[in-house]
């Protein structure tokens, strides 16, 4: 480091002091450093001060004070796991929230043709069932495995919606499997619901599908529910 | 106090004949007023204590730092007697940066500063000026808003990281990096003014020196 060099740099004299301070300069540079800050005494000044700073730092982190500064205030020590915990449900919430609108589309659809547009391929139509509660109907409707192709499913609700939507649900019931689900227009002229489940998303075992109004003050207790049997 | 020469070679080429005895030397800077020396090179003074872990081994080098600049001024090789000081500051850094370098390897691989470990080392954190700062840089840091800027301060004046190193680990801008430093050391410098803490009396010294060298 050059005299000139030196002057240059006062202008951000920590810098260079800092780094003197720290080793950080190069011998021939740290004995241009002493011998300009010998010509210098406002460059001296500077030094005792970032020594002084230095030092009063020490001595609070040996007193133990030091930790406590450099911690958030106890009344402010909560809203980083406030804010967190916000987004953890906020996150929930919308899991549970597009669950439904993501995980439906993969198994159930409202018509062949959206079916196709998802799993190009799987647009075959191998079977269509009708659930409904008539007198002396099965209890457990039989299903034949589609393998690769799609089924249809016309179920009739026991009671009409006046505002037109139903929520379908495909449970499987051995607990091996979770809950498919998607929100269906109004019954069609001949009176069912009709979806179409990807066949290629089941597997052999019972199902249960239910049924029920979207309109207000429909329960899940007012389900039409029934089983199939994959097989 | 005694001399202490840590070089023999140096102790060598020191031209004692010109100057008459070190120990001469000696009694007349400490007949002079050598406190106010010491107390104008007191982060100095602090800081070698640390590197040296001995606070007394401290004040002996800036002696020795005293008698050399008298030597050098003696024996004509400082030209301007009003730099004496500046020399005597000079020949203080050389002993920090020579300790320093041999200091180096353990201050890197130790987190903390080592605990004062005897009575004399001790002397360094009861000293009353050096508590005066410690309670300043703390006002300062309470008045830092933000944890991570104190946390920046702490990082680039005691563990000594460098300014590139804590901009990226912080994520900051080097506008931001200078504002913070300049801010802080702004303010302590302000807070020394105001308890008389902060303008060195290099004038002083030099009267003293120059008193002692006979000048």
């Amino acid at each position: 480091m050059c005299e000139s060099h030196v002057d240059a740099t006062q202008i951000d004299a920590e810098q260079v002091i800092s780094r003197y301070l720290a080793g950080r300069l190069p011998a021939t540079e740290s004995e241009a450093f002493e011998r300009y800050v010998s010509e210098h005494p406002e460059i001296r000044d500077e030094i005792e001060r970032t020594l002084k700073f230095r030092e009063g730092l020490a001595q609070l982190r040996e007193r133990g004070e030091l930790s406590a500064l450099l911690r958030e205030p106890a009344s402010r020590r909560w809203l980083p796991y406030a804010a967190a915990a916000s987004v953890v449900l906020a996150t929930l919430a919308g899991v549970l929230w597009l669950q439904p609108r993501t995980t439906a589309p993969a198994v159930l659809f409202l018509s062949s043709s959206d079916l196709a547009a998802h799993h190009p391929g799987v647009a075959a139509i191998l079977g269509s069932y009708v659930l409904a509660r008539t007198r002396g109907s099965a209890a457990v409707t039989d299903v034949k495995l589609p393998g690769a192709g799609a089924i249809e499913l016309k179920i009739l609700p026991s009671d009409i919606s006046p505002d037109g939507g139903y929520r379908v649900a495909l449970t499987r019931l051995d607990n091996r499997g979770g809950t498919a689900q998607i929100d269906t227009g109004p019954a069609g002229a001949d009176g069912y619901v009709t979806i179409y489940v990807d066949g290629a998303q089941l597997a052999r075992g019972d199902y249960e599908v239910s049924l029920i109004p979207l309109s207000p003050g429909h329960t899940r207790g007012d389900a039409d529910r029934f089983v199939i049997r994959v097989q | 106090m005694g001399i202490l020469c840590l070089d023999d070679k140096k102790k060598e080429n020191t031209p004692l004949e010109a100057l008459g005895s070190m120990e001469a030397i000696d009694s007349t800077v400490a007949g002079s007023d050598e406190q106010a020396i010491l107390r104008n090179m007191a982060g100095l003074r602090a800081q070698l204590a640390r590197v040296t872990g001995n606070i007394e081994l401290a004040s002996d080098l800036l002696h020795d730092a005293v008698v050399t600049a008298l030597q050098k001024l003696r024996a004509g090789e400082i030209s301007d007697p009003t730099h004496l000081d500046g020399y005597v500051y000079r020949v203080a850094l050389n002993h920090f940066r020579n300790y320093r370098r041999k200091d180096k390897s353990r201050l890197e691989t130790s987190e903390d500063t080592p605990e004062p470990s005897d009575e004399t080392e001790s002397r360094v954190v009861t000293d009353v000026e050096v508590g005066q700062w410690s309670r300043l840089v703390k006002q300062v840091l309470q008045e830092v808003r933000l944890v991570r800027d104190r946390q920046l301060l702490v990082r680039f004046y005691l563990q000594e990281e460098s300014k590139e190193d804590l901009c990226r680990a912080f994520g900051l801008s080097e506008l931001h990096f200078n504002r913070v430093i300049h801010r802080a050391r702004d303010r302590f410098r302000e807070l020394l003014q105001q308890r008389g803490l902060s303008k060195s009396d290099f004038l002083s010294i030099v009267a003293i020196l120059l008193l002692a060298a006979g000048v």
